[in-house]
């Protein structure tokens, strides 16, 4: 097996369990499970140094980090407003 | 390119589509997240299998290319850069050479070398396939051949033409990958190199390459075979 496919077996398990968390504990926003993987996706990539040299994830991590941004800000602006 | 992970991230982007579509149609929202957080990990899959290169495909293509300073340098120094041609042989060991002219095999040693007034450089290399037998190859063998070595082994294009004469063919790649174009136009072109490789173990004969043309990423050779040479 490759060490690539290791690193995104266990990127997998790691992904699934967290959302099967969230699902589990009857958690229905969906910002959060976006905000809560993208971290989660954020924290692997920084702790793998194979996906560091890849050049698609590269290019797909500003707009991930800009839908971070925007999902964060919703969610400021609902507790602001008491929307939540 | 990975199939194997990107074919995952795909069939996962389908299938949390499919949730995606049917839980806004029955209006389950707790499925929503979940099939979005799939969605995002299929586009991971997706990425990754698509860009990813080996890392020995890596190291390889850095070293190629500081190796590249050197030859391009080497093709200035014997004054090859224009109008070099490069030819095959397969007597009395096998090898490419690039030169001015077309030098006879016997004469010729490895390496950077002068023949008569005319510079060459000679780079052998063992050939996969057995020399010495002229094989007097029908067109669609060499097609067939070509269009395997070229389009799927090496992946240099995304088409091959090519169009037989009476003792030479042209060959023209279109749609070279772009990475692969920019190799073409150093002095030192690996894409001739190869082409000469290829085609020399394909008919298991000499060959000449004499003229060659990139205009976009179209590339067009016209090669003569020395078996026929008078």
């Amino acid at each position: 097996m490759k060490r690539i496919e290791k690193t995104m077996i266990l990127f997998s398990i790691i992904y699934l369990l967290i959302s099967d968390l969230l699902l589990i504990i009857g958690e229905r926003r969906i910002d959060v499970y976006l905000i809560i993987l993208i971290t989660i996706y954020y924290i692997y990539y920084t702790l793998e140094p194979e996906l560091h040299s890849n050049n698609g994830l590269k290019k797909i991590n500003p707009p991930l980090i800009t839908l971070v941004a925007i999902l964060a800000i919703y969610r400021i602006y609902l507790m602001i407003t008491g929307g939540i | 390119m990975e199939p194997r992970i990107a074919s995952i991230g795909l069939n996962i982007i389908i299938f949390s589509l499919a949730f995606i579509v049917i839980s806004l149609i029955e209006g389950m929202e707790i499925l929503l997240g979940v099939s979005f957080t799939s969605l995002l990990l299929g586009i991971i899959f997706l990425t990754i299998g698509v860009t990813y290169i080996e890392p020995l495909e890596k190291m390889l293509k850095e070293s190629f290319q500081l190796s590249l300073n050197i030859l391009n340098k080497l093709v200035e120094d014997t004054r090859l850069v224009d109008s070099n041609i490069v030819f095959t042989c397969t007597e009395p060991f096998t090898a490419i050479i690039i030169s001015k002219k077309n030098l006879p095999c016997d004469k010729l040693s490895p390496g950077v070398g002068v023949y008569g007034e005319t510079p060459y450089i000679m780079i052998p290399y063992t050939s996969e396939t057995k020399e010495g037998e002229w094989v007097n190859l029908h067109i669609e063998g060499l097609r067939s051949r070509l269009r395997s070595e070229i389009l799927g082994k090496f992946s240099l294009a995304k088409d091959i033409e090519i169009i037989p004469k009476s003792n030479e063919v042209t060959i023209i790649l279109h749609d070279m990958y772009r990475e692969i174009t920019e190799y073409a136009k150093n002095p030192f072109n690996p894409v001739k190199i190869i082409l000469a490789k290829i085609l020399s173990e394909t008919i298991k004969g000499g060959i000449v390459i004499e003229r060659e043309e990139i205009s976009g990423n179209t590339y067009r050779v016209e090669v003569k075979f020395r078996g026929f040479e008078s």
